[in-house]
């Protein structure tokens, strides 16, 4: 999400709380409701961009009844072709270029249009909107059966975000006194993929903004591990899961310092 | 991801370490280092022989693969040394050891070598285990490598007055140039915006994530037409008779590139 005010540079504190916004949207997948956010700058002139990429396919999105300006698709989140996005753009909403020359897509993005591809992402939004409330409450129940059983049968575990106002495919989990890449690494060894917002796994060797912004120390956003599931996960997956996640969470904390069978000691 | 790029070697000490737990014992020495803050923190037990030799060695480690893999191998390498020469094995020797560690990891999640100097000094020092747990770790999470902090730029002096400047008493003397001006403070920041009135291509280079300055100053050089340059470290000056390019040092990417600059301000 981003404010721009047109022929005016963006506040630095604005800015910075937009960006921490869009970050928890796409990471936290926090469902936040962008009707009330978008009402205080309707008039004012600013435009409300939001990247819903994060959203599309998992929540109904109504440029009727959210306020945004612009609002930004992408295909490969909803299984279309690879390296496509769409920009939605509110009548009367003017955009400067990012590219000139042939003027294509409306003199907005000069260069060939990718036809096929073009094609095959609307395929790929027909059949998500076809599908998508029963398959959301699929995902859901997948999702929730994660989370309880993760919450129930491993000690010193903890859910990140919002029990319920969260993105339906979306489980997002930090245990006590484990380090996420080393988790990560592990339940690769087993098959299994899922992410982290520990800084060992990122270039900038930084923990995950979003994660310290929601309040998190940083000792906690490195020991964070993030599960999302799609079209081809089914309920069987969380029982594979379960399979491998406590025995190395186990293997981990017999090798942490920090693990004393309750909460780590303070740094 | 370029985290997970490990060595087979590093990823077999990971799954399955050697000699990780603790010792107790009046011959018995720790070293703790790093801090969970940082995502890193080891402890390194050694028992001490008569003979001045490490006669075993046990670990804790809470942290990413690395930190783990590097524990483990430390232990199997200096496992019956003595402690001189023990004192001898780097944080490179380590490296080594395991067929290389990723860029990124050499310098936060190598401190194997680091926490068995630590538990060296403790042992010479008297300071027991308990005691020394309670020792702070390093108080930076990611110190700047200290290869990288002492690189002498090569050729610096040869392009003095070709390109290379060292005080600018004249803005207008470097218009319409394009000029790279390396993060030294407040001053090299201010210089860079003040620039931005005769030319549109300045550059402030820095080797830390942002530029080491003021607050104030971060948010004036936020909204200026300077571009800022991070993690980058300017190696060497080239060009026939007057600059031409900056060889860098891409700290992120551990990767060279060369950046093609008239003029380069490095104030004094």
């Amino acid at each position: 999400m981003r404010a721009v005010v047109p022929g005016q540079a963006v506040q630095p504190g604005v800015e910075g709380f937009f960006r921490q916004l869009r970050q928890v949207v796409e990471q936290l997948d926090a469902v936040i409701a962008l009707c009330q956010l978008g009402q205080p700058f309707a008039g004012t002139g600013i435009a409300l961009h939001s990247d819903a990429v994060a959203a599309e396919g998992l929540v109904p999105i109504d440029t009727g009844a959210v306020p945004v300006s612009l609002l930004t698709l992408s295909s490969n989140d909803i299984y279309g072709p690879r390296g496509l996005g769409a920009l939605y753009v509110r009548k009367g909403i003017q955009v400067a270029p990012v590219l000139l020359g042939g003027g294509q897509e409306r003199g907005l993005r000069s260069g060939s249009e990718d036809l096929a591809s073009i094609v095959g992402f609307a395929a790929a939004a027909d059949i998500m909107a076809a599908g998508m409330p029963a398959e959301v409450d699929r995902i859901r129940a997948i999702r929730d059966r994660l989370i309880e059983r993760v919450l129930a049968e491993i000690p010193d575990s903890h859910l990140n975000g919002h029990p319920e106002q969260r993105a339906p495919n979306n489980a997002h989990f930090r245990f006590d006194a484990v380090e996420g890449e080393a988790m990560v690494l592990s339940l690769r060894d087993e098959g299994i993929a899922a992410s982290t917002g520990s800084a060992c796994s990122s270039k900038t060797l930084e923990p995950s903004h979003t994660l310290i912004s929601c309040g998190l120390l940083h000792e906690e956003a490195h020991g964070s591990l993030e599960f999302t599931f799609g079209r081809w996960s089914r309920m069987e997956d969380v029982d594979r899961i379960m399979e491998a996640l406590p025995g190395v969470i186990a293997r981990l904390r017999a090798l942490s310092p920090l693990y004393k069978t309750s909460a780590p000691a303070a740094p | 991801m370029k985290s997970t790029q490990y060595s087979e070697k590093t990823l077999e000490h990971f799954r399955n370490p050697r000699n990780v737990g603790t010792l107790e014992g009046e011959d018995v020495a720790v070293g703790r280092v790093g801090n969970p803050v940082c995502g890193d923190m080891m402890d390194i037990y050694i028992r001490v022989g008569d003979d001045d030799t490490i006669r075993d060695i046990k670990f804790q480690t809470f942290g990413c693969g690395s930190a783990v893999a590097t524990s483990s191998m430390i232990t199997e390498l200096v496992r019956g040394m003595k402690l001189d020469e023990a004192l001898k094995v780097s944080r490179g020797d380590v490296a080594d050891a395991l067929d290389g560690l990723p860029p990124i990891k050499m310098h936060c999640s190598n401190l194997a070598a680091d926490a068995l100097h630590e538990a060296i000094k403790n042992w010479r020092a008297g300071v027991g285990p308990e005691d020394a747990k309670k020792q702070p770790g390093g108080a930076a999470c990611h110190p700047i490598p200290a290869e990288v902090a002492e690189v002498e730029i090569e050729n610096l002096d040869a392009y003095e007055g070709k390109g290379l400047y060292k005080r600018l008493d004249d803005l207008a003397e470097l218009a319409d140039e394009r000029v790279v001006v390396l993060d030294t403070g407040d001053a090299a920041a201010q210089l860079a915006m003040d620039l931005t009135d005769h030319t549109g291509r300045v550059v402030l280079m820095t080797s830390g994530k942002e530029p080491s300055v003021s607050p104030a100053v971060r948010s004036a050089l936020r909204l200026s037409d300077v571009k800022v340059l991070a993690e980058a470290q300017p190696l060497e000056l080239l060009g026939e008779g007057e600059l031409e390019r900056i060889r860098v040092h891409d700290l992120n990417e551990d990767e060279e590139y060369e950046l093609t600059a008239d003029a380069f301000v490095v104030l004094e």
